[in-house]
């Protein structure tokens, strides 16, 4: 069942328009990844699916809640960051959690539920200006969760996070999605870190989404044989030496070229050099012409 | 909505700002009873030192005739021949408060024919005179001289029967002798003065049709009664040194104080949020902008009404530590335009009153800071704008009053305290259900448009 659904969205401001008939889409136990050039409208867009920013045409649906005409009912199963954690500085963490806690009549146990979630029950009781950009980070996700909702949105959740917290909430994430079928969606430029774990990757560019499938581009594939001079007629080989060589191609071809090859030679080993999303994404998005 | 209100008054009540304005209140609650408490007496006189010294006055006048010559001379001995006469009387006879009245002429002229010019004739017969007034003064009290004037203006009636002065005066001498009023300085001889003197006035007002006179004559009559009705009761209700003082005006008293809890709570509580950035945090829940709007707007005002309580329970505390609660016994006396009589309340009763036609304007200014603060996001601005509206209404409709366009507009429209007791508007001659139209209107206006300005608000990057 989809917990998101945007059809035909659009948005211009001052003239220009930056969401260009855009559709998403998000399943259960989804991890949705979303990159984009900076300027491109990925914040913007979330706006629109949080109801902070206008929309000039299309509609969004989070658990079949339009959320124009049936606001609350949508808003209810969302929870979310938008570019910092929104939090009471003059308050400590467990009181801004309180008050949150408090909108959606939950009681103190799923206080001290997310709490140790995140992992924050050392400073809980500390006001929030004492907090590290860390910390209030962890807040915030501890803020979104706090109602169980269905969907996750998250505007760069990573920042600030050391490595054992980016993986900490990583490992969070993926609990989330896979064991309580919550789907997530996360934009983010640190793209070594979606590659890891979203299941799908869109990009913003020009107004438009187009989803990147990482499994089908083209990778660069190393194969180990006991004599390369023995291929003959294969496209796009780069013969490296005696023994190696390199293969531009995706998981399909790679296959036949293995059934192809191996009658008359012997494979000892096959690398594969996976393109990184940085390469993609440069690859894909600094091009003019869409 | 409630659970958005709690939310709303948790932060307010979390961070240092409202107590630190009620605390101010209390501040000046304090130094303004102490600085009552000494400055005037038990009487409500303001107490001068150097007022009524009289041994003091002669002191100094005796050492400046010794330098003086000629008429400088007549002049200053015989204030210190009237001084010195004066300090043989009680201070509560009216040998010692008409002294001036009847010597001074006499005992200038025996002054000045003694050391400026020679008339022996001339200063024997004042001499007389002196003689004369002195053994009357010697041997007649109050009782007497209140009769023997009585008699006189009888007499000066006989030939003119309806001379509104003179029945004014009878009158008042009925009163003085009644009542045991005597003529020392004090609250019951200043009503004495007040009623002559708006009577006197109300007699020669020839119309009250004219706007202007019509607030004249309002005036007067009020002063007339209320005059009165110290004078029949003998009952001081203008003190204000004391608790039911303070209490009677106590919001128009620090209404300034009001107005500023007004302006930075209902400034803040809309801009903080934007500044930063958890109005994201508000908006993205399940609830309209609708609703999220309205519950600051309530705590917006119930934050000012818990100020109002405060105010009261500490002035309550302060003067009553000081002054005592006595004088809350004594009940507050106003004239009421509706039955053109006096009416009496209780301090409470017209404490409550007072503040509730005083609320209108509280409510009005809240809501236009709260108008501004939606629309610019800006604590400053509106905080600036609000505060000038309410300090220069009066000077505005003062210079635009030409204008007839201006009774259109809401600053002659809301303040209702203008009506209160029935009274007239006081800036223009406007009724009290013409104000109301003009009021909801304006309300109307500015509520609504918080709602749409704030619905249809982007929220940019913050």
């Amino acid at each position: 069942m989809k917990t998101l659904e945007c059809y035909n969205l659009e948005k211009k401001i001052k003239n220009k328009t930056i969401i260009n008939k855009i559709n998403i889409d998000i399943e259960e136990g989804e991890i949705l990844g979303f990159i984009g050039k900076n300027g491109a409208g990925k914040t913007t867009l979330i706006k629109m699916i949080l109801g902070l920013s206008k929309i000039d045409n299309g509609s969004i649906y989070i658990n079949s809640y339009n959320i124009l005409k049936n606001h609350d009912k949508a808003m209810y199963e969302v929870g979310s960051i938008i570019e910092n954690p929104d939090t009471y500085m003059y308050l400590t963490g467990y009181q801004n959690l309180k008050l949150t806690a408090n909108l959606y009549n939950l009681d103190k146990s799923k206080i001290d539920k997310v709490v140790s979630l995140v992992k924050l029950e050392d400073s809980i009781h500390k006001k929030v200006n004492t907090y590290s950009l860390g910390m209030r980070q962890r807040l915030g996700i501890a803020l979104s969760l706090l109602h169980d909702p269905k969907i996750l949105i998250y505007d760069e959740p990573f920042n600030g996070l050391d490595p054992v917290g980016v993986r900490d909430i990583k490992k969070l994430f993926m609990k989330l999605a896979y064991q309580e079928h919550k789907s997530i969606l996360i934009s983010s430029h640190i793209l070594s870190e979606l590659e890891t774990f979203c299941n799908k990757i869109c990009a913003l560019k020009d107004g438009k989404i187009f989803y990147i499938d990482k499994n089908n581009n083209d990778n660069i594939y190393e194969f180990i044989v006991d004599n390369t001079s023995k291929i003959k007629n294969i496209d796009n080989i780069t013969i490296i030496d005696k023994e190696k060589f390199r293969i531009t191609s995706n998981k399909n071809q790679i296959s036949k070229l293995i059934k192809t090859i191996s009658p008359y030679i012997n494979i000892y080993e096959v690398k594969c050099y996976q393109k990184n999303l940085e390469d993609i994404f440069i690859e894909k998005l600094g091009e003019n012409n869409d | 909505m409630i659970k958005l209100i709690y939310n709303e008054s948790y932060k307010i009540f979390h961070k240092k700002t409202i107590y630190i304005l009620w605390i101010c209140i209390f501040v000046f609650s304090l130094i303004n009873n102490i600085l009552f408490k000494i400055t005037y007496d038990n009487n409500g006189n303001y107490i001068d030192n150097k007022k009524d010294n009289i041994e003091e006055k002669i002191k100094k006048l005796e050492i400046k005739i010794k330098n003086e010559q000629d008429m400088e001379y007549v002049r200053d001995k015989t204030n210190l021949d009237i001084l010195k006469l004066q300090s043989n009387y009680r201070k509560d006879s009216f040998q010692y408060n008409k002294t001036k009245d009847y010597f001074y002429n006499t005992i200038y002229n025996i002054n000045y024919y003694t050391e400026i010019e020679e008339n022996t004739n001339l200063l024997e017969e004042y001499k007389i005179t002196y003689d004369k007034y002195l053994n009357w003064f010697n041997n007649n009290n109050n009782y007497d001289f209140i009769k023997e004037n009585i008699k006189e203006i009888d007499d000066k009636l006989k030939f003119d029967k309806n001379n509104q002065e003179l029945l004014l005066q009878k009158e008042i001498l009925l009163l003085r002798l009644n009542k045991n009023i005597d003529y020392s300085t004090n609250y019951l001889n200043d009503a004495i003065n007040n009623y002559y003197n708006s009577s006197l006035e109300l007699n020669n007002l020839t119309t009250k049709d004219d706007y202007q006179e019509k607030i004249k004559y309002n005036e007067l009559i009020k002063e007339k009664y209320l005059n009165k009705y110290i004078i029949d009761n003998k009952l001081n209700i203008n003190k204000n040194n004391d608790l039911r003082g303070s209490l009677k005006t106590i919001l128009e008293d620090y209404e300034i104080f009001i107005i500023l809890i007004i302006t930075i709570i209902t400034s803040t509580i809309i801009s903080e949020e934007y500044n930063k950035g958890t109005i994201k945090l508000l908006l993205a829940k399940p609830y309209s902008r609708n609703k999220i709007i309205l519950s600051k707007y309530i705590t917006s005002i119930i934050i000012m009404l818990i100020s109002i309580i405060i105010l009261i329970i500490l002035e309550l505390w302060i003067g009553g530590v000081i002054f005592g609660l006595s004088s809350l016994k004594i009940p507050i006396v106003v004239y009421d335009f509706n039955i053109n009589n006096i009416k009496e309340y209780n301090i409470f009763v017209y404490m409550i009153i007072r503040i509730l036609y005083n609320l209108p304007k509280l409510l009005f200014i809240l809501t236009f800071c709260f108008l501004i603060s939606t629309i610019t996001i800006n604590s400053v601005i509106s905080s600036i704008t609000t505060l000038t509206i309410y300090l220069f209404t009066d000077t505005i409709i003062n210079i635009l009053k030409k204008f007839s366009l201006i009774k259109l507009t809401i600053l002659p429209n809301y303040n209702f305290l203008t009506y209160i007791n029935g009274n007239i508007n006081k800036y223009l001659n406007i009724k009290i259900n013409y104000s109301i139209t003009i009021y909801i209107f304006h309300y109307l206006l500015l509520f609504l448009l918080i709602f749409v300005i704030f619905k249809k608000r982007d929220i940019k990057n913050i």
